[in-house]
């Protein structure tokens, strides 16, 4: 199985499967040929070249291909600083890293809309928590998860 | 004309609606926005409108006009799925006579790719959702109202506002289940994996009884009477006839989907909307 990796990704390949790992410029990647994909640097793609970005991925996948999207919570980071509890976590979570800086934050149902209008098909949307090492420090936070298809 | 984006092989969906004698007038405003949508953009084909009233206001639950009632049994959703099975239709679109679905729902719900899935409406008093998860006590179910806006997530109930259903999702209900009489005659769908029985024997003297806290009661294994249909939805134990369903679709391995955002009206002495729910949730949190 073909999967595209987009982001700093932690994955454990199975026997068979060929890991193809890129940031945010996809343009090299062949039509119709990529089975799964998981994306977590959506929010460093460029407002500008958001809507590019995700057709370019939706070319690359086979028919009922699939991507996996995780983002940080906008609505938790923006609760956090409603309620003066603006910690380096919530920092993170609205502008990213020097290495990584985000330019877009996404609440889930500006996620939905952006990834359904281009022509993905919502199969799952839910918040999770993931942990997050820099060193020993470890850090929990929110995310949503969203799982489309190809059709 | 058909929308060009409209594929040239469409699932026949049929539309569900138990009802009353009357419904408010914005209903039927939003119903023929939805199926005039459906019609013009969507994805899929409307088949039959099967509408089964009632005569009185009996939570619109059993038909007292024209059918017998039967205990503990939604007659009116019972007449309709028969019909439904009877049919040439992939899917079964459930609306109450109180729920206003948004444009394009139907297609929206389709598009998710799950066999068994709702749209989101909230309840009249409390404005909770009506999805709901077990209680953690075991004991019946719980409003999730923890829920991000725009989530698309696997729920223990839902209700029957605003549902896609399958057709396999009932045939399979039928295939793993047996039916079985209680003393009084009510039917009872046992899923088939809980049947221990070989050739049982019951006394007829036999009364329940409850042992280590167990309740013991004599079931007959039967078939349906002429007369009578699959009892898919039964008021049950507190529950509602819709979360009865779930939970049988649950005995063969299909739980329901919510994707809230598919947002319903719902329609009682007024409009009850997201927006209530939100409010009531903001304010329980001290943000507004």
């Amino acid at each position: 199985m073909k999967i595209l990796l987009l982001g700093d990704i932690n994955y454990d390949p199975q026997p068979g499967d060929d890991i193809i790992r890129r940031g945010t410029d996809i343009h090299d990647i062949e039509d119709n040929s990529i089975n799964m994909a998981i994306c977590t640097n959506l929010p460093e793609v460029n407002r500008s070249e958001i809507m590019s970005f995700l057709a370019g991925l939706y070319d690359a996948l086979v028919p009922e291909g699939q991507v996996a999207f995780q983002v940080p919570s906008a609505e938790f980071a923006a609760k956090l600083v409603y309620t003066n509890q603006f910690n380096s976590p919530a920092m993170f979570m609205l502008y990213g890293s020097s290495k990584r800086p985000f330019r877009v934050c996404y609440t889930m149902a500006a996620l939905r809309a952006i990834i359904e209008s281009s022509k993905f098909q919502t199969i799952e949307a839910k918040d999770d928590v993931v942990t997050l090492s820099s060193g020993n420090e470890k850090i929990e936070m929110p995310v949503h998860t969203l799982v489309v298809r190809k059709v | 004309m058909a929308h060009k984006s409209r594929p040239a092989k469409r699932p026949i969906v049929d539309i569900g609606i138990p009802c009353l004698a009357y419904q408010a007038q914005g209903w039927w405003t939003s119903l023929s926005g939805l199926l005039l949508s459906e019609e013009r953009y969507g994805k899929i084909k409307i088949g039959t409108i099967r509408a089964s009233s009632s005569a009185i206001p009996d939570m619109n639950k059993n038909a007292t006009v024209g059918g017998k009632r039967f205990s503990d049994v939604d007659e009116n959703r019972r007449t309709i799925s028969k019909n439904f099975l009877d049919s040439n239709a992939d899917y079964i679109f459930w609306i109450d006579d109180d729920t206003a679905p948004p444009q394009l729902a139907i297609t929206k719900l389709y598009n998710s790719g799950h066999d068994f899935i709702a749209g989101l409406y909230f309840a009249n008093s409390t404005y909770y959702p009506v999805m709901f998860k077990r209680a953690d006590n075991s004991f019946g179910y719980v409003s999730i109202v923890n829920y991000t806006q725009g989530e698309l997530i696997e729920v223990d109930g839902i209700g029957m506002g605003c549902t896609l259903i399958h057709r396999s999702v009932y045939e399979k209900i039928l295939d793993g289940h047996n039916l079985y009489r209680n003393r009084v005659g009510a039917l009872i769908p046992i899923p088939k994996s809980a049947v221990l029985d070989k050739e049982p024997v019951i006394p007829k003297d036999f009364m329940p009884y409850i042992q280590n806290g167990i309740y013991q009661e004599p079931y007959w294994k039967t078939e349906l009477k002429p007369e009578e249909n699959f009892p898919f939805y039964m008021f049950h134990g507190g529950r509602g006839e819709d979360v009865h369903f779930c939970e049988l679709a649950a005995n063969v391995g299909i739980k329901p989907w919510v994707d809230t955002s598919v947002l319903c009206e719902h329609y009682k002495i007024r409009s009850i909307k997201e927006s209530d729910f939100i409010d009531k949730r903001l304010k329980s949190e001290g943000l507004l």
